[in-house]
């Protein structure tokens, strides 16, 4: 029977602070039955004899180990002979050759063909009254209210005399074009350009503007 | 304002461990006047493992971008490199070889304005609205840096000095794919 709590009640009176602890007939007799099964029992005692120490004679001694004279005849002188050498005949050496020691060049018209890119201006570093009045520009030259113009962005600089075609996209921010060649004479004016959007139409409107 | 030839050289290594190299030659409008390139190069194992680390600067500075130079015959006033590896060559030849970036922090008060960060590197500012320009020179040229300065705000108010960069490195890549192919 293992030892456990002894069971209580408690009962709260009224009108007393706290509980108070109440132990039946029942618990005390339980009590003792467990103060009884805590004390240990008496070991129990055998003794046993040892077993008996004889002793022990050895009936066969060591043996005589017999001895023999060995005959040593004198060893024979060893042979030398002389070992011919070859003269060393001479290493070849090999000389790695590096493939690009001398590279080839080419001309190409290859970038003849390819456009000038124009990524768009950070506007956060855009004053809002420049934008703003940017905007109503746009809204103003195709007759539109000022909130019907988003405005896509603004490029520069761009020598807007040469330009010989001219793509925008809006969704990677970039604008596209080639350049004719100028002339020696005239010098070419360049410009900042910006890109709106019409929400009436969804037309892309643009105007220019002075570099500085 | 003086009519400047701006030069542009980069290298290309593909997936395949093929290099191609090439320098573009602009006028003062971005519009191209001479390109160049090298040949596909593909070093084998053998001399990957002899020139190790120096690979790498040794294909692109000394080897392709000195036979590039010497092959071009129109002559650049500035050449814009990608990195400080071709700074080495700036002793062979007679125009200033220059580092260009965006830098990423408010604009200047005005264009013309410029910053020194160091001896041999400053922040100008081209164009108003925009973020400055960053300009490095070798520092063994760093007395250049003032008429390089000089040379960039100039060019700045008819091309965009940084992007010819990126036509180079899109022709390299499609000459390297194509050589990859073949």
């Amino acid at each position: 029977m293992s030892p456990r709590s002894i069971p209580t009640k408690e009962f709260k009176f009224t009108g007393l602070p706290g509980t108070v602890r109440v132990e039946t007939m029942a618990d005390r007799e339980l009590e003792s039955k467990l103060v009884a099964l805590e004390q240990p029992e008496p070991a129990a005692r055998e003794v046993k004899p040892f077993l008996v120490v004889r002793v022990v004679e050895s009936k066969i001694g060591p043996e005589k180990v017999t001895a023999r004279n060995v005959k040593i005849s004198k060893m024979a002188a060893p042979k030398v002979s002389r070992l011919k050498l070859e003269p060393l005949k001479s290493v070849k050496g090999h000389l790695f050759k590096f493939s690009f020691r001398e590279i080839g060049t080419s001309f190409s018209g290859m970038m003849d063909k390819k456009s000038i890119t124009r990524e768009m201006l950070d506007l956060k570093y855009y004053p809002y009254p420049l934008l703003s009045e940017i905007i109503s520009e746009m809204a103003e030259k195709n007759q539109v209210g000022f909130s019907q113009v988003k405005l896509v962005g603004i490029f520069d600089p761009i020598p807007s005399e040469l330009i010989s075609s001219i793509k925008l996209d809006s969704y990677s921010g970039k604008l596209k074009f080639t350049l004719s060649r100028p002339d020696r004479k005239k010098k070419p004016r360049c410009v900042r350009m910006a890109y709106g959007r019409l929400r009436t139409d969804d037309r892309i409107v643009q105007i220019v503007l002075p570099l500085n | 304002m003086p009519e400047y030839k701006v030069g542009y050289i980069d290298t290309y290594r593909s997936d395949r461990n093929v290099f191609v190299g090439g320098a573009l030659v602009t006028d003062c409008y971005g519009i191209p006047l001479e390109f160049r390139h090298t040949d596909p190069v593909s070093p084998t194992k053998m001399e990957q493992i002899l020139y190790g680390k120096a690979l790498d600067r040794y294909l692109k500075a000394d080897t392709m971008a000195n036979a590039l130079l010497k092959e071009l015959s129109a002559k650049p006033d500035l050449l814009v490199v990608p990195d400080e590896s071709y700074f080495t060559l700036t002793r062979s030849y007679h125009y200033p070889f220059v580092q260009l970036g965006v830098v990423r922090r408010e604009p200047l008060p005005k264009p013309g304005d410029f910053q020194e960060v160091s001896e041999n590197e400053m922040f100008l500012q081209v164009l108003s609205h925009r973020e400055p320009v960053r300009i490095r020179v070798d520092r063994k040229n760093a007395p250049t840096l003032v008429s390089v300065k000089g040379m960039v705000f100039e060019l700045g108010r008819t091309m965009d000095v940084i992007e010819p960069m990126s036509r180079v490195a899109d022709a390299l890549k499609t000459l390297a794919d194509d050589s990859g192919r073949s």
